[in-house]
């Protein structure tokens, strides 16, 4: 995983639940058109929670950026490096051996 | 809402690390082991209890799985070929076909998300995201496959004594095993996913035999095909000191390899015991969610694109 992304988007689902936690974002395009995207974390929970994840870390509705590596598919779906809120928190994610996670 | 600590449990775990139960002919006591800054306490070389947690990668070892065992499997006989071969696998292969642009500078294999090969040596197909691996639809891993995950600092796993047994707790899907002390495996074994298991210390080290698996579960996530019923697992267990524990793992199978077998399998544990062990468990419904949200679109939109 090289490629790196992010996107601003509203926060529609998270489930901090095995094999990977999982966030619905949707995203707002230029046209106002709204496209969804599924990001997954790469560690197992253990990871996450180390990080300073909870299961209520993000809720429907809130506004973030998140950085992720996408998908070599072309589907709207990627691997979390971090999240970002408006007030400049950052929810990180911990990989050993990810050289290509975004400066804060 | 966060997760409670198992009270009852962490009380049970320190009162039988404390107890002398879980330890073997200790000869000498003590010891003061020769390497390592956090591992120079002194250390019962036969207590294994733990919780001991997969080590991070470190310079010569990965850890990661069995990815960074370069050791090559024997030939399959050809009653392997035909019962034993998986249709895809999820991860990446031992070794066989390498995809194309595998030896683009920065391209890391032996890692996760940078496959390396398109196919294992008898190819089987790899990277497959609706491929089979260790645990898919929540069945059990099984020894060896189990091991693939305690690495890179998660999934924990412990040992626990009672009476003529040791139980190997592993926090991955909450598996667990049985080593029997004082018995040889009975004649007339019953096949089960977990194996019958018998134990004994040769001098430091634990051994683990295992035998009587029901050849339903994969050898590990990188080998795209699963165990025969006569698989036969070796395992050494070595506490190298206060803080570490290698094992040492040799394959044999030999409805799958005839009389060769695949030795060289190594594992580094680390003591963790400010670690939670925590609740992992295998639900059908989440990972029928994550499916639906991640593996299915990916597995729709496959592609012959190449690796960027």
């Amino acid at each position: 995983m090289t490629a790196t992304r992010s996107l601003k988007g509203t926060i529609t689902s998270f489930d901090l639940a095995n094999p990977h936690a999982q966030i619905g974002l949707d995203v707002k395009g230029d046209s106002g058109s709204v496209e969804h995207w599924t990001v997954e974390s790469g560690p197992a929970i253990r990871a996450m929670k180390e990080a300073g994840w909870h299961s209520d870390s993000l809720k429907p509705g809130d506004e973030v950026t998140i950085f992720f590596h996408p998908s070599k598919r072309s589907v709207n779906v990627g691997v979390l490096i971090q999240v970002v809120f408006p007030d400049g928190r950052v929810l990180p994610l911990k990989t050993s051996g990810d050289k290509t996670q975004p400066n804060n | 809402m966060r997760i409670r600590r198992l009270g009852p449990v962490a009380t049970l775990m320190a009162a039988l690390w404390f107890s002398p139960g879980l330890h073997g002919q200790a000869q000498g006591g003590p010891r003061v082991p020769s390497s390592g800054p956090k591992g120079d306490q002194p250390f019962d070389p036969h207590d294994l209890s733990g919780p001991w947690i997969g080590e991070r990668p470190r310079p010569g070892i990965l850890n990661f799985g069995s990815f960074d065992q370069k050791i090559p499997e024997p030939p399959l006989t050809d009653w392997a070929r035909q019962h034993l071969l998986y249709k895809s696998i999820s991860h990446d292969a031992l070794g066989g076909t390498h995809i194309p642009g595998w030896d683009r500078a920065g391209h890391v294999c032996y890692v996760t998300s940078e496959p390396c090969f398109s196919a294992d040596p008898n190819g089987v197909p790899a990277n497959d995201p609706d491929g089979e691996y260790p645990g898919k639809d929540c069945e059990p891993l099984s020894s060896p496959a189990v091991y693939d995950w305690p690495r890179n600092g998660e999934m924990e796993l412990l040992f626990t004594r009672a009476g003529d047994r040791i139980f190997q707790l592993f926090e991955y899907h909450r598996e667990w095993r049985t080593f029997w002390l004082n018995r040889e495996h009975p004649k007339d074994l019953d096949p089960t996913y977990e194996g019958d298991s018998t134990a004994h210390w040769d001098r430091d080290t634990l051994v683990v035999d295992t035998i009587g698996y029901n050849g339903k579960t994969m050898v590990t996530v990188n080998v795209g095909h699963s165990k025969s019923d006569a698989f036969h697992l070796v395992e050494r267990f070595r506490r190298v000191d206060h803080d570490h524990v290698v094992l040492d793992m040799t394959y044999y199978d030999p409805k799958a390899w005839g009389d060769k077998f695949w030795p060289g399998f190594r594992k580094y544990f680390m003591l963790a015991p400010k670690e939670d062990f925590q609740e992992f468990i295998c639900s059908p419904r989440e990972y029928q969610s994550y499916d639906k949200a991640v593996t299915i679109p990916e597995e729709r939109a496959k592609s012959t694109k190449q690796v960027e």
